[in-house]
């Protein structure tokens, strides 16, 4: 990293302010916020892969907090409709007229739980309500609030009764991250925190605190210092060199023998669009390869496909993405 | 012997007198007279009677009557009808004559018989052992065929479109940007390169990741002068790295053209 001479001071260190925070609240999940605070800056949507139990509200949680931004959650089931998200109209009984109830899409932060359980036609809503960032209720169009950033989750595992998101819905997603387990010395210091929570009295009884118990209400800078962060990653500068480095990836994925599906331009969109908002989380006014290759398994895994020849002998789509990035460079 | 001649002779009379059917086949006896009172087939109370005898006519005669029978025989063998009659009138005792018939189980004259298929050759029994083995032997050596095959293919097309090596894919990449002529497609091909020159190098690298090689690469003593000096003048929005520093980080793999790297002309583009 270069530290020098860091561009953009002021947002570097309001960025800096929100990782410190969340970090203060979540252990071991840096690379997950780093995508969280790519995902906001770009106006992409986030799709988190990760077993239970990962922190995932709470981190969506805390950032909210430290933001200064509205979070909602859903958590999708068979029967949810598209009308409990966006919201629908209601006949109101005194004045004889429809009005308009707006649902949680109506936020800032919207955490959709395990979005694979809804069926396609509430994924479908949601999804075409992050892609216009507006939403329509009887015959009138809404917009949604800005920023508006939805960070879906599923579960890579239990699939029965799933509805699995096409590649097209998938497509929309800026970035898809899986999240892993925490390091042993991570483990170790969730448990040594959890150990000092300690008790809430609430009136006349009392409860367990809990991590989201100890988020910091009180937010890191204003909505104006987040406009700046956005701005100035727009600003980042891409040169000609690295647009080549990024249509050779996607060609690549395009014509590899062991994928049916190759990157869409969209694809190549969300990969400079997030390498430059990676570049000014790591203090450059510039991108470089490593932003490419570091991003590269988020933003290009879920939007491939392997060829049933691959998939019969035992391939990966991780693997066979590591082996186009390795030849890229080989 | 006169005695025996008269003997066979009235014994072929009589044989040839007893009527006679097969099983199942109805036979008529018409007009057979018994004297006495009225007789009547003696009822069926089970399947054990061999003979189904069914009275059709019955005729008045002196001292008797004359009756039509139809009989079925259910064995084989000599029976007497009398045995099968009964009386009408129950008081009366049985003093029927005998009346015999033959029940045979011969088949009819002139019936046609199914042919009789010819023996033929039975087919060779035994050895299924040393044809299974033999099939698996040809399968397994089959598959090992196919397998060598797909693996020669590849191999075969790596041969035909080998690269050439680093040195000299950098070359003429490194002449272009000595002379200048380096266009972005060419920086680009020359980055990544180097960086997979790198990564192939330092063996705690070239077996990571490849987003976790290039934060290494990046940290390595040897390495990151290099690679961050490339990375300034390539994507800097303002390079600071001077086209004196850049041939200078070069010219360690470009060992024939160490001589031209002297007098540097790299354009950095702004």
């Amino acid at each position: 990293m270069i530290t020098a001479n860091i561009p953009f001071p002021d947002v570097s260190r309001y960025v800096q302010e929100i990782r410190s925070r969340v970090g203060q609240i979540v252990v071991g999940q840096d690379v997950v916020v780093e995508r969280m605070l790519i995902a906001l800056l770009t106006s992409g949507h986030l799709l988190l892969e990760g077993m239970p139990g990962l922190a995932k509200t709470l981190l969506v949680n805390t950032l909210a907090q430290a933001m200064h931004l509205q979070f909602r959650r859903i958590q999708f089931t068979i029967d949810l409709l598209p009308s409990d998200i966006l919201g629908s109209e209601i006949l109101d009984e005194r004045t004889g007229n429809f009005r308009t109830h707006r649902g949680p899409a109506f936020t800032n932060l919207l955490l959709a739980d395990e979005i694979n359980r809804a069926a396609p036609k509430v994924q479908g809503a949601l999804l075409e309500a992050m892609q216009e960032r507006k939403v329509t209720i009887g015959s009138e169009s809404h917009a949604l609030p800005t920023p508006f950033l939805v960070i879906a989750t599923q579960n890579p595992i239990e699939q029965s009764g799933t509805f699995e998101l096409p590649e097209a819905q998938l497509d929309r997603f800026m970035l898809c991250h899986r999240l892993g387990y925490p390091t042993a010395s991570e483990e170790e210091e969730i448990l040594r925190r959890n150990l000092k929570l300690g008790v809430k009295r609430e009136g006349s009884g009392a409860v367990a605190r809990s991590e989201f118990d100890m988020i910091e209400k009180k937010a890191i800078g204003t909505e104006a210092d987040l406009i700046a962060a956005m701005e100035a990653a727009n600003e980042i500068h891409v040169s000609d060199v690295f647009l080549k480095h990024v249509v050779d990836i996607i060609e690549r994925t395009r014509h590899h023998r062991e994928l049916e599906v190759g990157c869409s331009p969209r694809a190549g969109i969300s990969l400079l669009k997030a390498s430059r908002a990676r570049a000014l989380l790591q203090g450059r006014d510039y991108v470089i390869p490593e932003d490419l290759f570091a991003l590269a398994e988020d933003v290009i895994l879920h939007r491939i496909r392997l060829t049933y020849e691959a998939l019969a002998e035992g391939r990966t789509g991780a693997a066979v993405l590591q082996d186009i990035l390795e030849e890229s460079i080989s | 012997m006169r005695f025996l001649c008269l003997f066979l002779a009235l014994i072929a009379t009589v044989s040839a007198a007893v009527p006679s059917q097969r099983i199942g086949q109805p036979l008529t006896l018409q007009d057979i007279y018994i004297p006495g009172g009225e007789a009547k087939p003696a009822p069926r109370r089970d399947r054990e009677p061999p003979l189904v005898v069914r009275l059709l006519e019955l005729k008045p005669a002196k001292d008797g009557f004359r009756y039509d029978f139809e009989i079925q025989g259910l064995e084989a063998g000599t029976y007497n009808l009398a045995d099968f009659l009964v009386p009408v009138n129950s008081a009366e005792p049985p003093t029927f004559p005998e009346i015999p018939l033959e029940i045979t189980s011969q088949l009819p004259p002139g019936i046609e018989l199914p042919k009789v298929k010819p023996s033929e050759q039975m087919p060779t029994l035994g050895g299924y052992r040393t044809t299974m083995i033999t099939l698996c032997c040809v399968w397994f050596i089959g598959l090992i065929a196919i397998i060598l095959w797909k693996k020669k293919k590849p191999a075969a097309s790596n041969e035909s479109e080998a690269p050439a090596s680093l040195a000299d894919r950098l070359k003429p990449l490194l002449d272009a940007a000595s002379n200048g002529k380096i266009d972005d497609a060419g920086r680009a091909k020359l980055e990544r390169l180097i960086l997979g020159h790198w990564r192939e190098r330092l063996p705690e690298i070239a077996d990571a990741p490849t987003s976790e090689a290039m934060v290494k690469l990046r940290q390595h003593p040897e390495a990151s002068p290099l690679i961050l000096a490339l990375e300034r003048w390539l994507h800097a929005r303002n390079p600071e790295t001077s086209e004196a520093e850049i041939q200078k980080l070069l010219a360690p793999y470009q060992p024939t053209a160490a001589a031209a790297v002297a007098e540097p002309s790299v354009k950095t583009e702004a």
